[in-house]
C-alpha cells in the first residue's frame, strides 16, 4: 500500500475573511477570551469588544499611513491589543505580520535588534506595539494605542493575504508563509470540527498569539468554534509552570494545548498536584516540535491522581506553511507508537478536513512503513513566502508543499520520524543549520576545515539541543567554544547547547565531501577518527552525555594560518576570465587590487589573459583532477565559463554537460574549503514579471525548467546545481546584455558591431536589458569586496526593444535604415538554417539559435537591487558606445573614417 | 543565607538550567545570555527556579533587568530582604 492519506472534503468555513468571522463572533455575543496576567484581574475580551477594538485600531493604523496591500508589523504580548492590532490591519486590507514579543520584556533595542531581519525582508508601512517597547529606535511609523474618529470600511477579500508568519525567524533568512483569509478560516474551521468544539468548551492556553500554534490553533480557532479560551503570557507560565494546570483546574478547561516542552516543565516544576482538579480535560493538543513517548508517559503516570486521563492526549503535526494544522490524533484517528530505529515514533494519526498527505523519496511516493518526506496538498496552504520565488520554488512541487519534514505511515497513519531540511527547532524556534553555520564560520578569522549543525533529541530536558561541530587545521585557541556559542547567542539569539571541536578530517563525509549531518545526529562519526589523545576540554566546552558519541581528538602541531579573509586580501580564482565579460573582470579585479589566477583550459585562447598579466592555472571542467589543485588556497571562485554554443540542438546533452562539469566545480570548491562561490548566470534567467508589475527582477523565476531553447535549458539547470549548493556560500549574478569594449560576436553586441560595420542585420524584436560589460565587472569586484552581498543579483540599466535600440544607434554609424525585425517564428528558423549551414561549410552563422531565444524570450529588467545593494551606477548607453568604437578602432574592427562616428572619448577604466 | 552562599546556590542553579556549563567556570561577571548562552527561556527558568526556591515574589518584567550573575545575586537579595521587612 502506498503512502497516501487524504482528509474528508473540505469544509467551507462560515466566514469569508476574518473581519467577517469577527462581526459573527460579536453578533452572538459570548464570552470569548480572557487574559490572566500576574496577580492582576482578568481581563475579557468578547466579540463585540474585540470588533470594537480592532476597528479602532484600523483607524489608528490608516493614521499611520497604513493601506490596502501594505504590511503591519504586530509586537505585542498575548493580550486585547494583539487582538486589536492583528484584526485592525487586515481591517484595512493590509497584512497582519505578528513578531516575536519577547519571554524577557522590557529591553526594547534588544527586541528591535531580534527581529530586525524580519522588518528588513517584510518592510511594514507601520509598527503596532506598546507603549514601553515604543522607546526603540524603530525607524518606521510607531502606532502603540487605538484610536476613536471615523472607521473606514472593511476592506479584506477573502483570497487577499491576511497575515505573514514568518518562520526561522531571528536567522538572517527570514521566510514570510503568506496565509489568506480563505486559507486562515479554513484551517481553523477544519480543527474546530475535528475537536468537536463548541459553546460549552473552554480553553487554557500559554501559547504566544505570534506563533502559529497560538495565532491559528488557539485565537482563530476559538473565533469560528465559538469557545471561550484563558490565555497566559509565555512569561507568566515559564515563571510559574504550575499556573497552567492550576488554570485548567480552576477554569474547568476541557481543551488545552502546548508544545512538549511545556508539558514536560508543567511536570518537572509544576509543583504540587495535589487539589488539582483536571477530570473537566477532553483533549490535550501536544505539537509544534518533536513529541516524546516519555513526557506522555510521565503525564498519564503523575496526573492519573487528580483525573487527568491519558486518551486527552492528541499529538498533532502541523506547520505554519499549512496555516497550521494538518493531522491530528483525536480520539480514534490516533494510534499506536511506531517502533523506529530504535525509537518510539508517537503517532500524529489523520489529516484534517480537505487535507491529502504523501511520503516521497526520491520523487516517488513510498510504501506504507517506508520512510519518506511528507508533502502535503489542501485548501489551507499558504500563497507562497512573501517575495522570495527562490524559496517558494523550492517548497512547491506542484500542488504540493514539501514539508520537510519525514515520516513513516503505518494503518493508516502518520509518524514524523525527523527533518529532511535538518530544520534545527529550539524553543519553538526554527533554524537552518546552513544560517548556523555561517554564523560559527564568520567567527574565525581563518576559515575552518568544516562546521556542521544539528540537532538531536536530548533526554534531560525533553527537547532537543543544539550540536555545533567545528573541524580545525590546527589546535584552537583557549576559549573559542565559548567564543562561538557567544557569537551564535548573539546573532542568531539562541544557545549552542554543544560546541565541539574537531581536527580537519574527523566529520563523516559524503564522497562529493558534504558533511552528513544526518549521520552525526544519529551518532556516527568518520571511521578515520581513531586516535585516542583527546583535546583538552576547555570550560564549558559541552556536557557530559553529548560528546561520547563523537570520535576522540587528534592534536596535530598548529598549521600555518593563511589568513584568507573578504576584501581585497581574498583569493580569488576566475574560471571564464578569457571570455567577453571575464576580460573586463579580471581587469577590474587586477585595479581594485585583488589577487586573482585564471583558470584556463588545456586549449584555449588566452591570449587577452595573457595580456593582462595574470597568474594562469590550468582548471579544465573536463578534468576534475586539475581544478583541486586549481582551487588550492581560494576564497573566492568566479564561475564565468557557462557557455555551450556547440549545442545549441541538443539541450539534454548541453545540460548534462554543464551540469557535470559545473557540479565537479562545486565538489572541487567544497573540498578545497572555497567561502564563496559566484556564478555568473543571466537576465535570460528572471522569468516574466507576475501581472501589476511591468519589469521583472532577479527575484522573478521560473518556476519549471523551461522549453524553449537550450541557451534557457541549460541556465536553468546549472541554476539548480547551484541553488542546491550548501557546503558554502553561493552567489548568482545575472549580467544583462553586455555592451562595451571586447566584444562584437555574441549576444546583443553582435547586433550593434555588425550595424558599426554597416552589415545587414538579420534580427528579431524583443526585450534586451542593456548594460555596459565594464559596469557588470565591477559588480563583480563588488561581490567579491564584501562581507555581505545578495545571494542573487541582476545587472542591467536600460530597457529597449531590440529593434528601437537599433533604429536609435543607427545614426550613430551613418546607417538611415534598420532592415525591420523578423518575427519570432522566422527569426527561429532563419538561424536554425544559418547554424546548419554553417555547420556544413565550416563558417560562422549570420544569427545564432541561441541569441534568438535570449532576445525573444527577454523581459525588461529592473536592477535596483545592485544599485542600492552593491552600491553600483551604470554608466550611460552612449559612453558605452564611445568606449566600444574606441575599441573597435583600436583592434581595426572599424576603420577609420565611419563618417559620423564620435571622437573616442577618453577610455575609461574602472 | 549569606550573599557567597547565595551566589554560590544561583551558579548551582546556573549550571542546572543551561546544562553544559559547569560551576566552576562560572563567574560573577558572566553575561547570562553571552558569555553563558542561556537563551530567554533557560534565564526565565533560572528567575522562576530560585522564586521558589527562596519563596521570592519576582515579578516577570524584572527578568529582563537581570543581564549578569552579579546583578541575579543582587535582585535575589533585594527581595529577600523586601520579605524580612
Amino acid at each position: 500500500m502506498r503512502s497516501e492519506l487524504r482528509g474528508t472534503a473540505a469544509i467551507a468555513p462560515r466566514a469569508v475573511t476574518l473581519i467577517d468571522a469577527l462581526e459573527r463572533r460579536a453578533a452572538q455575543g459570548s464570552a470569548w477570551l480572557h487574559f490572566h496576567k500576574g496577580n492582576e484581574p482578568r481581563v475579557s475580551l468578547d466579540g463585540a469588544a474585540a470588533l470594537s477594538l480592532a476597528s479602532q485600531w484600523a483607524v489608528a493604523l490608516a493614521a499611520a499611513g497604513v493601506k490596502a496591500g501594505d504590511r503591519v508589523a504586530v509586537l505585542q504580548p498575548n493580550g486585547p491589543d494583539f487582538v486589536g492590532a492583528f484584526f485592525g490591519a487586515t481591517w484595512l486590507g493590509a497584512c497582519a505580520v505578528p513578531l516575536p514579543w519577547p519571554v524577557m520584556e522590557g529591553a526594547p533595542e534588544r527586541t528591535r535588534e531580534d527581529v530586525r531581519h524580519v522588518l528588513e525582508r517584510a518592510r511594514p508601512t507601520a509598527l503596532a506595539t506598546t507603549a514601553a517597547m515604543a522607546t526603540a529606535a524603530w525607524g518606521l511609523p510607531v502606532v502603540v494605542a487605538p484610536s476613536d474618529g471615523v472607521v473606514p470600511a472593511a476592506v479584506s477579500a477573502p483570497d487577499a493575504t491576511a497575515f505573514i508568519q514568518f518562520t526561522s525567524g531571528s536567522t538572517g533568512r527570514p521566510r514570510g508563509a503568506m496565509l489568506s483569509h480563505r486559507a486562515a478560516l479554513t484551517s481553523a474551521t477544519a480543527m474546530a470540527i475535528e475537536l468537536g468544539v463548541g459553546a460549552q468548551d473552554v480553553g487554557v492556553s500559554w501559547i504566544p498569539f505570534f506563533h502559529d500554534m497560538g495565532l491559528v490553533g488557539v485565537l482563530l480557532c476559538s473565533l469560528v468554534g465559538d469557545f471561550q479560551v484563558h490565555v497566559l503570557r509565555p512569561a507568566e507560565f515559564l515563571m510559574r509552570p504550575s499556573r497552567w494546570l492550576s488554570l485548567v483546574s480552576k477554569e474547568r478547561a476541557t481543551l488545552t494545548v502546548g508544545p512538549n516542552f511545556g508539558f514536560d516543565l508543567a511536570l518537572k516544576r509544576g509543583g504540587k498536584v495535589e487539589g488539582l482538579d483536571l477530570s473537566s480535560l477532553r483533549l490535550a493538543l501536544n505539537g509544534s516540535e518533536p513529541i516524546h513517548r516519555a513526557t506522555l508517559d510521565g503525564l498519564a503516570q503523575q496526573l492519573a491522581p487528580v483525573g487527568y486521563r491519558p486518551e486527552v492526549m492528541a499529538p498533532v503535526y502541523g506547520l505554519a506553511e499549512a496555516t497550521l494544522g494538518v493531522c491530528f490524533a483525536v480520539g480514534a484517528r490516533g494510534g499506536a507508537d511506531l517502533k523506529f530505529q530504535g525509537r518510539d515514533v508517537v503517532c500524529v494519526g489523520q489529516p484534517l478536513a480537505g487535507m491529502e498527505l504523501c511520503l516521497r523519496r526520491d520523487g516517488q511516493v513510498v510504501e506504507e512503513g517506508e520512510e519518506g518526506e511528507i508533502c502535503v496538498r489542501g485548501p489551507t496552504l499558504m500563497s507562497g513566502y512573501f517575495e522570495d520565488p527562490e524559496a517558494t520554488a523550492a517548497a512547491f512541487e506542484g500542488e504540493w508543499l514539501r514539508t520537510g519534514d519525514l515520516g513513516v505511515m503505518r494503518d493508516g497513519r502518520l509518524h514524523v520520524t525527523g527533518r529532511e531540511k535538518e530544520l534545527i527547532i529550539k524553543s519553538g524556534q526554527k533554524f537552518h543549520p546552513y544560517d548556523i553555520e555561517r554564523v560559527v564560520t564568520e567567527a574565525f578569522d581563518t576559515t575552518p576545515n568544516g562546521v556542521a549543525a544539528f540537532s538531536r533529541p536530548h533526554a534531560a530536558s525533553g527537547s532537543e539541543e543544539l550540536v555545533v561541530v567545528v573541524e580545525l587545521r590546527r589546535v584552537p585557541p583557549e576559549g573559542l567554544a565559548q567564543e562561538i556559542r557567544a557569537k551564535v547567542m548573539e546573532r542568531l539569539g539562541v544557545r549552542a547547547d554543544v560546541v565541539e571541536l574537531m581536527m580537519a578530517g574527523t566529520l563523516p563525509r559524503t564522497t562529493s565531501g558534504k558533511v552528513k549531518r544526518r549521520a552525526l545526529q544519529r551518532g556516527e562519526a568518520a571511521n578515520s577518527a581513531t586516535t585516542d589523545s583527546p583535546l583538552p576540554r576547555r570550560g564549558g566546552e559541552g556536557q557530559g552525555e553529548g560528546l561520547n558519541t563523537l570520535p576522540p581528538l587528534k592534536v596535530s602541531p598548529p598549521l600555518p594560518d593563511p589568513l584568507p579573509r573578504w576584501g581585497r586580501g581574498a583569493r580569488v580564482l576566475v574560471l571564464g576570465g578569457g571570455g567577453f565579460l571575464g576580460l573586463s573582470f579580471v581587469e577590474a579585479l587586477k585595479h581594485a587590487g585583488i589577487r586573482a589566477t585564471c583558470g584556463r583550459r588545456q586549449r584555449s585562447n588566452v591570449l587577452g589573459l595573457r595580456a593582462l598579466k595574470l597568474p594562469l592555472v590550468l582548471a579544465d571542467l573536463d578534468r576534475p583532477e586539475t581544478l583541486d589543485e586549481a582551487l588550492q588556497d581560494r576564497d573566492v571562485v568566479v564561475h564565468l565559463a557557462g557557455h555551450y554554443p556547440r549545442f545549441s540542438h541538443d539541450p539534454s546533452g548541453a545540460i548534462a554537460l554543464a551540469t557535470r562539469q559545473t557540479q565537479s566545480l562545486l565538489d572541487a570548491a567544497a573540498r578545497a574549503g572555497v567561502r564563496r562561490f559566484i556564478y555568473v548566470s543571466s537576465t535570460a534567467m528572471v522569468a516574466p514579471p507576475p501581472a501589476g508589475r511591468d519589469r521583472g527582477t532577479e527575484a522573478d523565476r521560473y518556476d519549471r525548467a523551461p522549453t524553449f531553447g537550450t541557451y534557457h535549458s541549460v541556465k536553468w539547470a546549472l541554476e539548480q546545481c547551484v541553488d542546491a549548493e550548501r557546503r558554502f556560500e553561493v552567489v548568482t549574478a545575472l549580467p544583462g546584455a553586455c555592451l562595451g569594449p571586447h566584444d562584437y560576436k555574441l549576444g546583443t553586441a553582435a547586433f550593434l558591431a555588425a550595424l558599426a560595420r554597416r552589415a545587414d542585420v538579420p534580427h528579431p524584436d524583443g526585450w534586451v536589458s542593456t548594460v555596459d560589460v565594464r559596469d557588470v565587472a565591477l559588480g563583480l569586484v563588488e561581490l567579491v569586496l564584501r562581507p555581505q552581498v545578495p545571494s542573487r543579483v541582476a545587472f542591467a540599466n536600460e530597457v529597449w526593444r531590440l529593434q528601437d535600440l537599433l533604429t536609435s544607434v543607427a545614426p550613430r554609424y551613418g546607417v538611415d535604415r534598420v532592415t525591420p525585425a523578423m518575427s519570432d517564428d522566422e527569426a527561429i528558423a532563419f538561424a536554425d538554417a544559418e547554424e546548419a549551414r554553417a555547420a556544413a561549410n565550416n563558417t560562422r552563422a549570420r544569427l545564432s539559435r541561441e541569441l534568438v531565444d535570449m532576445v525573444v524570450r527577454g523581459v525588461p529588467v529592473d536592477a535596483t537591487r545592485s544599485r542600492t545593494e552593491l552600491g553600483l551606477t551604470y554608466r550611460p548607453l552612449s559612453q558605452t558606445l564611445d568606449a566600444f568604437d574606441a575599441w573597435a578602432l583600436r583592434i581595426g574592427l572599424l576603420s577609420p573614417p565611419p563618417s559620423p562616428l564620435a571622437a573616442p572619448a577618453p577610455e575609461t577604466t574602472a | 543565607m549569606n550573599a557567597a552562599t547565595l551566589e554560590q546556590r544561583i551558579i548551582t542553579l546556573i549550571a542546572q538550567v543551561s546544562s553544559g556549563v559547569k560551576p566552576q567556570d562560572i563567574k560573577p561577571h558572566h553575561r547570562l545570555r553571552e558569555d553563558l548562552g542561556m537563551d530567554s527561556v533557560c534565564s526565565m527558568e533560572l528567575l522562576s527556579m530560585l522564586a521558589e526556591e527562596l519563596d521570592l515574589d519576582v515579578p516577570v518584567e524584572e527578568a529582563a533587568r537581570v543581564t549578569t550573575v552579579e546583578a541575579t545575586v543582587q535582585m535575589a537579595q533585594q527581595y529577600m530582604s523586601q520579605k524580612s521587612n
